[in-house]
């Protein structure tokens, strides 16, 4: 059986942001060392991430959003100000 | 009946909708209110035992309603990062009165005051009762101004009581002026 795992994007530790130290090929089992930041994406939340993609999917209309996820313009605004603030903190 | 509808509608319903489900119970409450004889005559206000035309009651709501919505539409675009439109403060303020239909039904049971020192208990208790109402108002709108504004934490308590101070002040103004003019 399968098990979905999450990028983690935070320590559980100390909620540092985590870097990626270790990447491998699943083809030749080459593995390259480093320490990579994530990309600004990959921080986001499961929820942010599909909010993110019904955003570019209905074309960045709000109104089309709102209907889809049957909930009122402001609120679904607001969810995008909130991730708007987190790319401009993360960057 | 989910606790966000109550509590929280602005979650589903804002702008047009919200405004004109509003305006109509606004409408339905002015009728009870002149059967009533209850005049909303503040934001947060209701006094009975003035006998009016039914275009007062009228105005009573949509001056309450007006009040609100000027300080709080102001109070979002000086407080807010974000972009407030018009519509979703007068919209979501509109929907958030919708309580004070009960409050309008309960001054039914009521007859007017004549000797302040001699209030029935039957009368405190439906005042107490109405007074829950306005509570469940002001709740609401809280959750309406930080909806639409998309204003959070202490910044919108603190914000929020400063507006709500200042439309009840204006309206209190409004009403003063209002009815010295029209009598």
């Amino acid at each position: 059986m399968s098990v979905s795992k999450k990028l983690p994007g935070l320590c559980p530790a100390c909620d540092a942001p985590l870097k990626v130290v270790s990447l491998a090929c699943e083809s030749c089992q080459t593995t390259v060392s480093g320490s990579f930041d994530l990309p600004l994406l990959a921080r986001f939340s499961s929820d942010e991430m599909q909010f993110i993609l019904d955003f570019v999917q209905s074309s960045g209309s709000l109104k089309v959003m709102a209907q889809q996820l049957g909930l009122s313009y402001p609120t679904v605004r607001n969810l995008l100000d909130d991730i708007i603030t987190k790319i401009n903190n993360n960057e | 009946m989910n606790k966000t509808w109550l509590f929280n509608p602005f979650r589903y319903i804002a702008g047009l909708t919200s405004l004109t489900i509003g305006w109509a119970i606004m409408l339905a409450t002015a009728g009870i209110a002149w059967f009533g004889k209850a005049h909303f005559d503040g934001v947060v206000d209701m006094h009975s035992g003035l006998i009016t035309p039914f275009s007062w009651y009228l105005l009573d709501q949509l001056t309450a309603w007006s009040c609100a919505v000027l300080v709080f539409y102001l109070a979002g675009l000086i407080f807010s990062a974000s972009a407030v439109r018009f519509v979703d403060v007068a919209g979501t303020m509109a929907l958030a009165r919708w309580p004070l239909i009960f409050a309008a039904l309960l001054n039914l049971l009521t007859t007017p005051i004549t000797d302040p020192h001699n209030i029935p208990a039957t009368a405190i208790i439906i005042y107490l009762l109405e007074a829950l109402f306005f509570i469940w108002m002001v709740a609401l709108m809280y959750r309406a101004f930080c909806v639409s504004t998309n204003l959070k934490g202490s910044k919108a308590t603190v914000v929020f009581v400063a507006a709500l101070l200042t439309a009840e002040a204006l309206s209190k103004a409004a009403f003063y002026f209002l009815y010295r003019h029209i009598h």
